[in-house]
């Protein structure tokens, strides 16, 4: 899937943007650089190509390795603790801000920092290929993980994200909460963690991206002296049950919500391993959800003046194996509001998309793509999964200025009532 | 160490006329050109809700762009700007914000394949700057008011808004120790306004009341992007419009006091059902904005809480597995320090203890070299780092105009890599325990 530079180094460049980045595959690993002059941040970011969804996987010579719900999140959270102490204090001695996080598909861990860029990304660098685990602190950190599922858990709308994932899907690990349940995590151990950590935390099996007013050759150096005694891994073999085009049941979950919370979400058909087609339809899918339940549209401002919904959010999710769209409120009236997203796709489905609500919608789109080079470590991440998918950020730019009125069309027709699930967060 | 360097983004300053500036910062590193009108209100229980509802009125609906749809519409023909308005409290003020972010129209030669895009030339500041500041000072009225429709939605769905606090645990918790240590001060009324006053509102008094605020509030107008220096021309030579006329000898200065904190210790449980105790406490430093020890203060509060390095991760969460969060916050208006951490409801007490032995540990003087180098250089990144951020530029620049003769981000830089392990002590001797407060979430009966 990803694409090998085999050692050398090239540079991508948007004259318009005023934007480039300068890459390198070393090790295997997938090395970008975006200068940003004026800046007086640096990010880094190691992306792992690994999370939550990956919970089984063949290992040569183990065979089939299925492992408990949780384990991306958990390991992502040892992965700080060190034979030597812990890498959060070694950060702050560097006078670096870190963190992690760990989402379906990726393990990201980051940094911000002013100077000492070197042995800061160093630091990074080890974080991520350095595993270290003992026994005693995998048991110390089932508690703290423990009270951050249940924060989680006490958050209606973090409860409500879950509700729906479940509801839509019915065998894809993606309904798996990624922090996993308080007893899922009791079943990890750290032979466990060292056997996640062995298949994909290898140099092929990640990226890094470097933001800020830094020279790119120096990076690249830096990261082949530090992966210079590393072996760039094999790809590994992920294993996904098949998921059905049906979807489950609509849920209801009792929480003391003042305001209930609603979601409606839809099951479309993923777009397999085609980056450019997969990108495209995200795209005239992004823009589709603006038309319908944008804040100029028909359906929100009605809605609104009614006091049906305060506010909206629509969002699009599709990765290679699996791809749904959601739209989500609070509102004192959840079922109405769920009907009325439904009649307003049969609506629009029959009376066809205006032209000019497309065009302004693109604008949008346009506008908003352009602003995303301020924030370098959202366009760093987006860079490094098109890259996964054989695209990278200036290819999605161009996508997007390529999009047409027949691409949302096509794309409406994947809305379906009976491929929708509900979910709704209320008191009892 | 760090070497102290110049930051070099310093706003420049113009008073178009009494009680309103502009203050703009031209820079190409962005792509986002963002406008931001203030107006500032001193908080007054009478006027505090009225003026909360308004940036939820104001965004209804304008005279050139009656109902929301216009808005939307005008907004995504300027390429996807997007509006904000709020109303924030910073000090003693409440301070309502306009705002319009757009992409900077050098890097939009985007559009159509092959098309020409008229919106595209005509993409510019004074075209934005004038659709927001008609979005302060020109709302779509009836009669003289707002429509009532309207006004009704709005105060229900602030209702609403006001009972959903709750629906984020640990923010819910802090609003709610804030509060009951602000009891009967107008200086500590939060910025959403006061949740029994909103059935009395009245959308003909609610827009003389704004009207009134616009004649006398001080204005800032703060552009931050390529070509922010452009409208400081074009501000120069129009003259903006109000509603009722500027009374210039009656803007205000503000002297609101913050409140006194409690003379004896508040011991405050509620229960929510949940899975999570939320604790919170308040420790009164006494020191504020203006104040000689203002830079050791935030080195206190850094290595309470303000880290990963910091006491409250490291023992509550490291050592002791006893939650996911724990950490520290610094109020300098007020002069307080909070602590919050979320802990297994039979954890609570420990967790108390624990927290509180992490200041007592300060007063002693068991402050590493290490925990304070590393507060030291984090305090330095986060300030310098704000040079990065247009958001935090603009709130720096405000609040030391609020705060008045606040240090700057690099003044502060100095003051903090001057503070000494004696300098934090002595703010951790005078730092006392004010109130306790816990959001649990199991409830077995009564308070303590």
């Amino acid at each position: 899937m990803s694409r090998v530079l085999s050692g050398s180094t090239g540079v991508l460049r948007d004259e318009c943007l005023k934007e480039e980045i300068h890459s390198a595959n070393i090790k295997g690993m997938n090395v970008f650089v975006m200068p940003k002059p004026g800046f007086k941040r640096k990010y880094a970011e190691i992306s792992v190509r690994y999370g939550s969804n990956d919970n089984a996987f063949q290992v040569p010579g183990k065979g089939l390795v299925e492992v408990p719900p949780g384990i991306a999140h958990f390991l992502e959270h040892k992965m700080f603790e060190k034979s030597w102490g812990e890498a959060f204090g070694a950060f702050a001695r560097l006078g670096a801000s870190a963190n992690a996080y760990t989402a379906n598909n990726y393990t990201s861990y980051l940094f911000w920092t002013l100077n000492n860029l070197k042995d800061t990304l160093d630091l990074l660098l080890r974080v991520a290929l350095e595993p270290y685990f003992t026994e005693e602190s995998v048991a110390k950190e089932q508690d703290i993980i423990g009270q951050e599922i249940r924060m989680y858990n006490d958050s209606p709308g973090s409860r409500l994200e879950r509700e729906i994932l479940q509801a839509l899907y019915l065998e894809h690990p993606v309904r798996i909460d990624i922090a996993g349940t308080e007893e899922s995590i009791r079943q990890i151990d750290k032979d466990l963690l060292y056997t996640c950590h062995g298949a994909f935390y290898r140099p092929s099996n990640m990226a890094l991206f470097v933001g800020g007013d830094v020279i790119p050759e120096e990076v690249f150096e830096i990261a082949q002296r530090f992966l210079e005694g590393h072996d760039a891994g094999e790809p590994v073999n992920r294993v996904r049950p098949p998921e059905p085009q049906e979807v489950g049941k609509n849920a209801v979950v009792h929480l003391p919500v003042p305001v209930p919370l609603v979601e409606v979400a839809w099951k479309h058909e993923p777009s397999g391993e085609d980056g450019a087609l997969l990108i495209r339809r995200e795209i005239a899918a992004n823009i589709l959800l603006d038309v319908l339940f944008g804040k100029s549209s028909a359906f929100f401002t009605r809605a609104y003046e009614e006091g049906l919904i305060d506010d909206l959010s629509a969002s699009h999710d599709s990765w290679p194996d699996y791809c749904y769209s959601a739209v989500a409120a609070q509102s004192m009236f959840p079922e109405k509001f769920i009907e009325r997203v439904h009649e307003e796709l049969e609506r629009v489905s029959n009376e066809g998309i205006p032209e000019d609500d497309f065009t302004r919608a693109k604008k949008a789109a346009i506008g908003r793509y352009v602003t995303v080079f301020d924030a370098f470590d959202s366009a760093g991440e987006m860079h490094m999964h098109l890259f996964d998918i054989g695209l990278d950020i200036f290819k999605y730019g161009l996508a997007l200025k390529y999009v047409t009125l027949e691409d949302l069309s096509e794309r409406l027709g994947t809305f379906r009532r009976e491929r929708s699930v509900s979910a709704i967060v209320r008191d009892s | 160490m760090d070497s102290v360097h110049e930051v070099g983004d310093h706003f420049k300053t113009v008073e178009i006329e009494k009680g309103i500036t502009y203050r703009y910062l031209p820079h190409s590193k962005w792509k986002t050109l963002s406008i931001d009108v203030f107006c500032r209100v001193p908080l007054k229980r009478e006027t505090v809700t009225q003026v909360a509802l308004i940036p939820r009125l104001m965004r209804r609906g304008t005279r050139s762009y009656p109902t929301l749809r216009d808005i939307s519409r005008y907004l995504e023909g300027l390429y996807g700007a997007s509006m904000g308005a709020d109303a924030n409290k910073i000090g003693p003020e409440q301070v309502v914000r306009f705002g319009i972010d757009l992409p900077s129209p050098a890097f939009l030669s985007y559009g159509p394949p092959g098309g020409s895009d008229g919106d595209f030339e005509s993409l510019n500041l004074a075209k934005a700057m004038s659709f927001i500041w008609e979005v302060a000072t020109e709302p779509y009225l009836e009669g003289g008011a707002f429509p009532k429709d309207r006004f009704e939605t709005e105060r229900e769905e602030h209702r609403r808004d006001i009972l959903s606090l709750r629906n984020d645990r640990p923010r819910y918790a802090t609003i709610r120790i804030v509060e009951e240590l602000s009891r009967g001060s107008d200086g500590g009324l939060p910025s959403w306004g006061v949740l029994d006053d909103l059935p009395e509102l009245d959308s003909h008094k609610i827009w003389e009341t704004w009207t009134g605020v616009l004649s006398s509030s001080p204005i800032s107008i703060y552009v931050i992007g390529e070509r922010a220096e452009e409208l400081g021309d074009i501000l120069g030579r129009v003259r903006l419009r109000f509603p009722k006329p500027r009374q210039e000898d009656h803007v205000f200065h503000t002297k609101t006091a913050p409140p006194k904190p409690p003379a004896s210790l508040l011991e405050i449980e509620e229960s929510l059902p949940g899975e999570q105790t939320q604790v919170c406490q308040a420790f009164h430093i006494g020191i504020t904005e203006n104040h000689p020890q203002l830079a050791a203060a935030i080195v206190f509060d850094g290595i309470l809480g303000g880290f990963p390095h910091s006491k409250l991760f490291v023992n509550v969460r490291e050592k002791n597995s006893m939650a996911y969060f724990a950490s520290s916050s610094f109020n300098s208006w007020r002069g307080i320090v909070l602590t919050a951490a979320g802990v297994d409801d039979r954890l609570r007490h420990r967790a108390r203890d624990l927290i509180t032995a992490q200041v007592e540990a300060m007063k002693r003087g068991e402050i590493t070299d290490e925990e304070l180098d590393n507060t030291k250089i984090g305090l330095v990144r986060r300030l310098r780092s704000e040079s990065d951020s247009q958001s935090a530029l603009v709130r720096r620049r405000l609040t030391r105009e609020i705060m008045g003769g606040m240090a700057s981000p690099e003044e502060l830089v100095e003051r903090i890599l001057r503070v000494t392990k004696d300098d934090v002590v002595s703010v951790a001797e005078n730092a006392q325990l004010k109130a306790v407060y816990m959001l649990r979430a199991k409830d077995d009966g009564g308070n303590v």
